[in-house]
């Protein structure tokens, strides 16, 4: 356990000044209130802020967003900007799940409309939709394939067919990462993303028909297409075992990199290379692979949405209103221009269970949204709300246009499931809310039963008067698939 | 016989524990930990296999143990077959960690076995392979 100096900025911003006998190169500062603070000084949460502190070119502070809880190596909710000339990357710095994220469709249907088909529509989505582990999905990849999906992401996806043309402007980066290198990536990952493209996976992956429940900024919500009583469609979903074996490769790999470039480890799990080394260069390009392959999965996803709503309605996607509103992902490391000192600078900013969130007017953010800033979605819990927040100029200062990404756990899956069993849940849902819950284990459903999450309302609060983004809109689950 | 391991629940990740009177052992012992952690459905030694690792990642224990478990779940994950009994024939760690092992176990088979945990990976964090009369280990992984 470090000795370190905690102050108080303001009521939603605390700071861990640099101490050089910890080996901090740069000051750790931590978005929250002080129960947030708390709990991560007990959980140890603040001395892995100090730890990526240490990390040679990191620009600005050691970052941690409002829903910061224990990682490994790096904190989730950890965002590091390194120098990309004399900075590290590090694969402990994005996760395992790499491009983990979230995306969110709209649709035409207002409740009153549309409750009467929901039993009917998640009972065909639950045998549309892959999930679970150890079941392959609908689309079997040769290795020939693997590499064009990993060479363009969401685009393949739609030359496939798996969505609209249109759907490319709405997805971060455009819809693939162009750093992306295939032949980086290990002929293990490519077997076993092999039948893994348009699968949810298992764990805190879902899919979920929801309705808008309110909305708090009428000028944003209009502009990404949101009213009251709109139902919408949520995806949360990764890069799958690919993703997984990329980190683990490259974890490896890091190992010996760092002792090669002198780069003193404070923890094994935060290898990294410099990002101007071969190691860091290969790194980069095999996690924009995956990160391709993860935009391609959840648009795959969102095909097989599509797909059973036009064969349900026997309607077309536009005649439904369905379309695709945006999607972020949420493990991530990415070279960026950012402002630093009245300067523009070239930064790898990691993200490591944090949202990118450009505000407004940026270049980056696509024109439909460009006035209002780019759109966040923060997955909640299945029994409470989702939220959908916008960007803000404030965050490119205070954390290089980051923002939260999410709840976080409160009990582990062992206490979830002592408390309560899955079929409890599903009742309690379904009787108490009429939420319909669907899952391939019942285990999984007591393991991620509401109250084993935080509720995710505090975290969009503290972020929204943190200035890091605005709250649009607040989503109520109606329907909810998991593995 | 006694398991000689214990999953320690975390918050949002998993933990194994495992003893062994040898690296060997030790390394056979996560192995079982770890498939424990997946399912409880009882999983028959039924068919052999052979593992293989040659693996450039140096010369300890930690990193060959991190290199044997990613391999299990590889394993899984490709061949979808779940592994209840492992013996390492070789473990030999010199600049390229070599790994020989015969395990066994059956296929995956979603009316009998039920998953209820997906590993993601091993992970270095807090990992330490220590020797005092028994050899030990404790292993993160991301769930």
């Amino acid at each position: 356990m470090n000795d370190y100096k905690l102050e108080k900025i303001n009521d939603y911003k605390w700071m861990i000044p640099r101490q050089q006998d910890l080996g901090m190169l740069t000051d750790g500062i931590i978005f929250g209130d002080e129960d947030i603070i708390e709990h991560a000084a007990r959980e140890k949460t603040l001395d892995q802020v100090i730890n990526v502190a240490t990390l040679p070119g990191i620009v600005g502070a050691s970052l941690a967003m409002p829903d910061i809880h224990y990682g490994y190596g790096f904190p989730i909710g950890g965002v590091a900007a390194m120098d990309s000339q004399l900075g590290v990357i590090s694969p402990g710095g994005v996760g395992f799940d790499i491009s983990c994220g979230v995306r969110l469709y709209r649709t035409g249907f207002g409740y009153d409309d549309f409750k009467k088909h929901l039993p009917e529509l998640m009972s065909r989505l639950s045998f549309s939709v892959p999930k679970g582990v150890g079941t392959g999905g609908k689309i079997k990849l040769s290795a020939k394939q693997i590499r064009k999906v990993l060479g363009k992401g969401a685009l393949w996806a739609i030359g496939q067919g798996y969505g609209q043309e249109d759907d490319q402007q709405f997805i971060e980066d455009n819809g693939f990462m162009e750093e992306a290198e295939p032949d980086l990536v290990s002929s293990k990952a490519y077997q076993r993303g092999s039948d893994q493209l348009g699968t949810l996976g298992s764990g805190n992956h879902f899919l979920e028909l929801q309705m808008v429940e309110k909305v708090y900024d009428s000028q944003a919500a209009s502009v990404f297409g949101l009213q009251e009583g709109q139902i919408t469609v949520m995806i949360h979903s990764g890069s799958r075992g690919l993703g997984h074996q990329v980190c683990s490769d490259f974890l490896q790999l890091m190992g010996k990199a760092s002792a090669k470039y002198n780069i003193r480890l404070v923890d094994r799990q935060l290898a990294c290379a410099p990002l101007n080394s071969p190691e860091g260069r290969r790194y980069y390009g095999a996690m924009a692979a995956a990160v391709n392959f993860a935009l391609a999965n959840r648009q795959c996803l969102g095909h097989w949405v599509t797909e059973t709503f036009t064969k349900y309605f026997k309607q077309s996607a536009n005649g439904l209103g369905l379309g695709l509103l945006y999607d972020v992902s949420h493990n991530i490391a990415k070279v960026e221009t950012h402002s630093w000192k009245g300067k523009k600078i070239s930064l790898c900013v990691h993200r490591k269970g944090a949202t990118r969130a450009l505000g407004p007017h940026h270049e980056l953010v696509c024109r439909p949204y460009r006035e209002v800033g780019q759109p966040v979605i923060i997955p909640g819990d299945m029994g409470r709300y989702s939220y959908v927040l916008k960007g803000t100029e404030a965050s490119e200062h205070e954390s290089f246009s980051s923002t939260c990404h999410g709840a976080g756990r409160m009990m582990s899956r062992t206490k979830a499931k002592k408390m309560v069993r899955g079929q409890d849940v599903k009742n309690y849902l379904l009787q108490r809310h009429g939420i319909i819950a669907i899952a391939d284990s019942m285990a999984s459903l007591a393991e991620e039963a509401p109250q084993a999450y935080k509720d995710v309302k505090k975290v969009v609060d503290i972020t929204h008067k943190a200035g890091l983004s605005e709250k649009v809109a607040r989503l109520k689950p109606l329907g909810v698939l998991k593995g | 016989m006694k398991p000689k391991y214990r999953i320690i629940e975390n918050l949002s990740d998993v933990a194994v524990e495992a003893w062994g009177n040898s690296p060997e052992e030790l390394f056979a012992y996560m192995g079982q930990g770890m498939f424990a952690v997946m399912t409880d459905s009882r999983i028959l030694a039924r068919d052999s296999y052979k593992i293989s690792i040659r693996e450039d990642c140096g010369s300890s224990y930690e990193e060959a143990m991190v290199a044997w478990c990613n391999e299990l779940i590889y394993q899984f994950e490709t061949s979808k077959v779940l592994f209840s009994r492992f013996n390492i024939n070789k473990l030999a760690l010199q600049k390229n960690t070599q790994i020989e092992a015969e395990v066994w176990g059956e296929p995956f088979d979603q009316n009998k076995h039920e998953i209820k945990v997906a590993i993601k990976a091993a992970t270095y964090h807090q990992l330490k392979i220590e020797q005092n009369g028994q050899w030990r280990c404790q292993l993160i992984f991301d769930i």
